[in-house]
């Protein structure tokens, strides 16, 4: 505990305490008496150097134990230097100043970068990180995959981010008056307007899944497991046949996957969704009929 | 006296020794065990391991000659096994502060490690930022690599021995790279089944490292056998430029705004799964086989309800 209030100063016993859980006055009194401990070394007297006022708040006077950074562990290192070469392909980084620090890092530390983190760049990111970090309106024409449709859109920015490896900006939204999430590499052209915002961001919500979304129960092939991995299903059986269910938001995306799962997979659920793989099916053989 | 009080009182003594000091020695210059009994050798070590677990190393040194200590170890806590000898300018600080603000791992180890090296948080959140999953096989994966450690983990039912050349991050997922059997193969870091056990150091053969894209194609239509079929496959105007722009290989370009490009097919299945990725918007036209193929896949499909 100390050890941490010394890392993230100014700091009061209560956020110690709820750092690690514990009651405020448990970690009060745990605290407190590290105030008198000391110790005779050779006629030298040495103590923690650490201060606690009455209204919880810690202070820390000179002590040979803290103020130079403590050795870090295997995650913290293989963290941080994975965090700093990823960035070094992130536009507006300063890159000389990260590269000098990797290396003093990797000195440090005794370790090489040995992780790699590939961070995808796609066309547009560059302005959009720029507009965001203006707070700039951008008009943009984008590929919905869920609609399948194409729109130009006015979007005043709130995040760029990315998520299990895919560039998204959060934004609010002139054409649907709400905030929501457009994938970057299907933005196909990009347009400042010139105005900034002054909208507050409403936080993480498009990327919640509604529960009002209906649930499609599906009989996924075992060799086609890797295709359900990033999808944000529930696992129904998993031994001889491996059944989801899948929130549906949209049946363009439905199809899809049932196109690429192929006639091994079944939509076991009755209702509306029981004909998708065999309708988008029929739907494309006439595209090869024609052709 | 109180634990707490005995452990910091033990870590000040043995940081402050001039030379690693004995169990005899720690009992005879302080108050912290009352004898060197069984019972206070015991509360030593309880001692020794709670610092440990802190992430306070101890220095242990045996102690030689002939007379009565000769045999046991002496103890001490060097600034070395406290202390990062890390000096960084300004910049250094600060462009390292804002790339663990740009990426950040979930278990937020980055974080705990600008903390210790004294990073105060930024002032405002940064326009962009990437977040990594932090899979615990992650430390023990790299502890591998970088130690030249042969491991050994179940993967897809089978017990697997690996030497481990690299670890990356690609679009989500994590994946190292090693040899089996002198064969060189990629692993979903998600897909092991049991924990992963690391061989002693050095127990691995030296292969060269690769670039993650060497070790992994990243395009996933080239997985598979070195040479493929060409086919061509006609995209409509709604997706012509993405696929243009991620994929290139454009071989036609037609007036209302659709094209033709050129796919490399290595394996079927991630073709079909790239294909019918775009559903209506993308006709594959050529060869015979690849589109016989499509079409009947499609019929199979069709007959299921």
């Amino acid at each position: 505990m100390i050890l941490w209030a010394h890392e993230h100063q100014p700091v009061a016993v209560a956020e110690v305490a709820a750092q690690f859980g514990l009651d405020a006055d448990d970690a009060y009194s745990e605290l407190y008496p590290l105030q008198g401990i000391e110790v005779s070394v050779n006629d030298e007297f040495h103590n923690l150097g650490v201060v606690i006022e009455d209204d919880g708040e810690i202070f820390f006077d000179r002590s040979p134990l803290f103020g130079r950074p403590r050795r870090l562990e295997r995650g913290e290192a293989l963290g941080l230097l994975a965090t700093a070469n990823a960035a070094l392909r992130l536009p507006g980084t300063d890159i000389d100043s990260l590269k000098t620090a990797v290396s003093k890092l990797e000195d440090a530390l005794g370790i090489g970068s040995n992780l790699a983190v590939e961070i995808t760049d796609p066309q547009h990111l560059d302005v959009i990180r720029r507009a965001t970090r203006d707070l700039e309106g951008m008009r943009i024409e984008y590929y919905a995959q869920w609609t399948d449709e194409v729109s130009i859109r006015t979007v005043e920015p709130y995040e760029t981010i990315n998520i299990a490896g895919d560039w998204y900006l959060r934004a609010h939204c002139q054409l649907r008056d709400d905030h929501r999430t457009f994938r970057i590499d299907r933005i196909e052209t990009v347009e400042l307007t010139g105005e900034t915002h002054s909208r507050t961001d409403p936080g993480n919500e498009p990327f919640t899944v509604g529960d009002e979304a209906p649930v499609a129960r599906i009989e996924v092939p075992a060799n086609a497991r890797w295709m359900i991995e990033p999808l944000p299903v529930e696992i129904i059986e998993d031994a001889e046949r491996l059944v989801i269910d899948l929130p549906v938001s949209s049946t363009v995306f439905l199809e899809s996957l049932m196109l690429r799962l192929g006639p091994e997979a079944r939509i076991v659920s009755d209702g509306s969704f029981k004909d998708v793989a065999s309708g988008v099916a029929e739907r494309l053989l006439l595209r090869y009929k024609k052709s | 006296m109180d634990k707490n009080e005995r452990i910091w009182k033990l870590l000040m003594y043995l940081r402050a020794g001039l030379a690693p000091v004995s169990w005899a020695e720690i009992v005879r210059d302080t108050d912290l065990y009352v004898d060197d009994g069984p019972s206070s050798r015991k509360t030593f070590e309880r001692d020794k391991k709670d610092l440990r677990n802190c992430g306070i190393a101890i220095h242990t040194e045996n102690i030689g000659g002939s007379d009565e200590a000769a045999g046991g170890t002496r103890y001490a806590i060097r600034d070395a096994d406290l202390f990062l000898n890390l000096q960084l300018s300004v910049n250094e600080a600060l462009a390292l502060e804002m790339a663990a603000t740009m990426v950040q791992f979930d278990a937020a180890w980055e974080m705990d490690a600008l903390a210790k090296l004294g990073a105060g948080a930024l002032p405002s959140p940064p326009p962009l930022r990437a977040q990594l999953s932090a899979p615990e096989e992650l430390v023990p994966l790299h502890n591998a690599v970088d130690r030249r450690r042969k491991i050994s983990f179940m993967y897809g039912g089978v017990s697997r021995e690996i030497e481990p050349t690299l670890v990356f991050w690609r679009r989500g997922n994590w994946y190292v790279h090693g040899y089996q059997n002198g064969i060189a193969k990629n692993f979903k870091v998600d897909r092991f089944q049991s924990d992963v056990i690391e061989g002693p150091d050095n127990s691995a053969s030296s292969y060269e490292v690769p670039d993650s894209v060497e070790a992994m194609s990243e395009d996933p239509l080239l997985y598979g056998p070195d040479k493929g079929i060409l086919a061509r496959v006609l995209v409509d105007a709604v997706l012509a430029r993405q696929v243009e722009r991620d994929r290139g290989g454009v071989v036609e370009r037609r007036d209302d705004g659709s094209i033709v490009v050129e796919v490399d097919v290595r394996s079927p299945g991630a073709f079909r799964s790239w294909l019918f990725g775009m559903r209506d918007h993308a006709v594959v036209l050529s060869p015979p086989q690849v589109v016989e193929d499509v079409i009947s896949w499609l019929r199979a499909l069709a007959k299921t309800t």
